[in-house]
């Protein structure tokens, strides 16, 4: 039973965490601060604990250099996963005609079923995963094209 | 029964999170050894750590780990175990863990077998009940083996008669999984499938029932305690009725609700609901109410997720009783020695977006710092620097704050709440603030739609004041400065003219 390989787990090592106490006009306040993970390079995600408060703020990224073309025209978004988790049923086929609100994937996370729709009328042009597949956060399940 | 009752000198405890934290501190004060076992996400998370012994089930899945019965089995058996305290969840309702417990000469710490099979299958305990005089919901039995193909007309059928809007559970279910509110007859077939998809998953068990609807009604538990000599008392009630996705969030012992009349009632109700079922062990007999009637609801043959504020109140430690009356031992007090004191308040610290409908959020817990002071109890599973992943329910703490009465301890439960940091991803706490501070709350006007019906949504805390914003902006400019230039970056912010000590920032968690 006795395992001879050593594992840490390093617990306290943050580069981009830090806590502490900001004085400003007279008064002291507490801090704690992380940087999130972010969608897109051009901005930042904070999440900082000020004082009884937690704040998320997204910020420009001045170092990100801006590239054109990232979203989509149209604001048609392709089906994504909200969250990593296995897919459970794929509703729609390639080529389908979708309606607003329809419902494109079921998924299941945290013991949690949902089901993922189409934000607008749309066409189906590519499924991308199958049932019972295990899928990463913002994978793109199904992408869609203009009807 | 009639050993003699045998001291325990090691537990396994068959769960992990907050709850085998939990159950592990009790174990340890009695001078017991505690045994974990951990999945392979959990190999360092806080209760493998503080376990005496811990083993490994290789894996996430739950039913390859926490629910996999012989390998469970085989590792307290290795482990050299006297008993088994199952948590909550996983397998803590299972009856056939409990009976392979019995057969490995394991003593599991909760009511029989047979009494975990009875009232784990919702149906049975509620004709159970009907024969015991207790009341209960109208509703609809569905045949073990319903094929919703060719039964369909019948199901849709009796739904009629029973009335819409309609509720469809999980027969082995609990804790929301499975369940489904049905409005009208063209979401029912959706609503069956889904629900038994969602049981199947959860429990491995797809029956569902369907069952009358009660609008505005308060969730009201009552704790029961049984020895293996016949005493059952109770130990007052929960009022469980904020919710969300049919999960509770909030709960608080004693209920703004009862009477004492009516609280007397309730309680032996639940006492002769145990008494009938011949209940041993900690066990929680639920109702809901409405107005001054109550219905019969499901017995939790477990300890409850919420079971510290009657702790609190009651001044009791559930978990020392229930290895207590698992070693055999007679309950140590009678109803009449037990009393409620002040005022308890639990909250569920949940890793969900509740601006983004609840969705769970998952991430590395950067910074943790749980509140502490007088009158607060923090259980928690998690510790800074630990990794909430995708294969575990989202709770990761309970905040318990207790108070002379209902207004100290709300009062104190907002402050906690203030004091407590979790960053790293979204979670519940401002939300929960949000719901300690409005006045539909603070009077005591609970029932399970009161988030909906209150309109309570998530305020979005972004820069919403402009006095906080300099705060904001100079933390964020300490935050992406590189550490040799941070106490420059504070001094040039707070116009500070000579550096004082407590100024610097630091990387690591505050001293």
């Amino acid at each position: 039973m006795t395992d001879m390989i050593s594992e840490l787990l390093i617990t306290q090592q943050q580069a981009d965490a830090i806590s502490g106490i900001i004085r400003r006009e007279g008064s002291q306040k507490a801090f704690n601060a992380v940087c999130l993970p972010s969608d897109s390079l051009e901005l930042n995600r904070y999440q900082i604990w000020l004082d009884g408060e937690t704040y998320i703020l997204t910020r420009e990224n001045p170092k990100a250099r801006r590239s054109a073309g990232s979203a989509k025209a149209g604001g048609l978004a392709d089906i994504k996963a909200p969250m990593p988790g296995t897919v459970l049923k794929v509703l729609v086929e390639e080529g389908q005609v979708l309606e607003p609100n329809q419902p494109v994937v079921v998924m299941e996370s945290m013991k949690m079923e949902m089901t993922l729709s189409a934000s607008a009328a749309a066409t189906v042009d590519a499924v991308q995963c199958a049932a019972g597949q295990l899928v990463d956060m913002n994978a793109v399940l199904v992408k869609l094209k203009p009807v | 029964m009639k050993d003699k009752p045998k001291k325990f000198q090691k537990i396994l405890i068959a769960n992990r999170g907050e709850i085998a934290c939990r159950v592990i501190q009790t174990v340890q004060e009695m001078g017991m050894q505690a045994v974990s076992i951990y999945s392979d996400a959990d190999k360092f998370a806080k209760h493998a750590v503080l376990a005496n012994e811990s083993y490994h089930l290789p894996g996430n899945k739950p039913a390859e780990t926490y629910l996999d019965i012989p390998k469970i089995l085989e590792i307290a058996k290795a482990a050299n175990v006297d008993a088994i305290h199952p948590g909550y969840g996983f397998l803590s309702e299972n009856a056939d863990f409990a009976a392979a417990c019995q057969k490995a000469k394991i003593v599991f710490i909760g009511p029989s077998p047979e009494v975990i099979d009875k009232m784990g299958d919702k149906l049975h305990a509620k004709a159970m009940m009907d024969k015991a005089g207790v009341p209960t919901v109208p509703g609809l039995t569905l045949d073990a083996e319903f094929d919703l193909e060719s039964g369909f007309a019948n199901i849709e059928k009796a739904a009629e008669k029973i009335g819409y809007p309609i509720l469809v559970k999980a027969a082995a279910g609990g804790g929301g999984k499975g369940m489904r509110l049905v409005e009208k007859n063209s979401e029912l077939k959706g609503a069956l499938e889904a629900a038994a998809r969602e049981a199947q998953n959860a429990f491995g068990d797809a029956r569902v029932f369907l069952e009358k609807y009660i609008g505005r009604p308060r969730h009201i538990e009552f704790q029961i305690l049984g020895d293996a000599h016949g005493n059952i008392v109770h130990l007052f009630e929960r009022e469980c009725s904020i919710q969300r996705r049919y999960q509770k969030i909030i709960e608080e012992s004693p209920s703004p609700a009862l009477t004492p009349e009516l609280r007397k009632k309730m309680g032996d109700a639940a006492v002769k609901a145990a008494q009938a079922m011949g209940y041993t062990n900690a066990g929680t007999v639920e109702f809901i109410a409405s107005g001054n009637d109550f219905y019969f609801l499901e017995v939790n043959t477990r300890l409850q997720v919420e079971h510290p504020i009657t702790e609190l109140v009651t001044r009791k430690d559930l978990v020392r009783l229930q290895i207590d009356i698992a070693q055999g031992e007679p309950l140590p007090f009678r109803q009449e020695d037990l009393s409620q004191d002040g005022h308890a308040i639990e909250c569920r610290i949940y890793a969900e977006d509740p601006a983004n409908n609840f969705m769970p959020s998952v991430g590395p817990m950067r910074i943790y710092k749980p509140p502490q002071g007088s009158g607060i109890r923090v259980d928690d599973g998690y510790t800074e620097g630990y990794e909430v992943t995708v294969h575990y329910d989202p709770m990761l703490a309970k905040l318990i704050c207790w108070g002379s009465d209902r207004q100290a301890a709300i009062e104190r439960m907002r402050w906690a709440l203030s004091q407590y940091v979790i960053l790293g991803f979204n979670h519940n706490i401002s939300f929960l603030r949000q719901i300690m501070t409005h006045p539909a709350f603070q009077a005591g006007d609970l029932h399970t739609h009161f988030l909906a019906e209150n309109k309570i949504t998530p305020e979005l805390t972004s820069e919403t004041s402009s006095s906080v914003t300099p705060y904001l902006e100079a933390i964020i400019d300490g935050l992406s400065k590189p550490s040799a230039h941070r106490q420059q970056s504070v001094k040039d912010i707070t116009q500070s003219e000579e550096a004082s000590p407590w100024l610097e920032l630091s990387g690591w968690r505050g001293a």
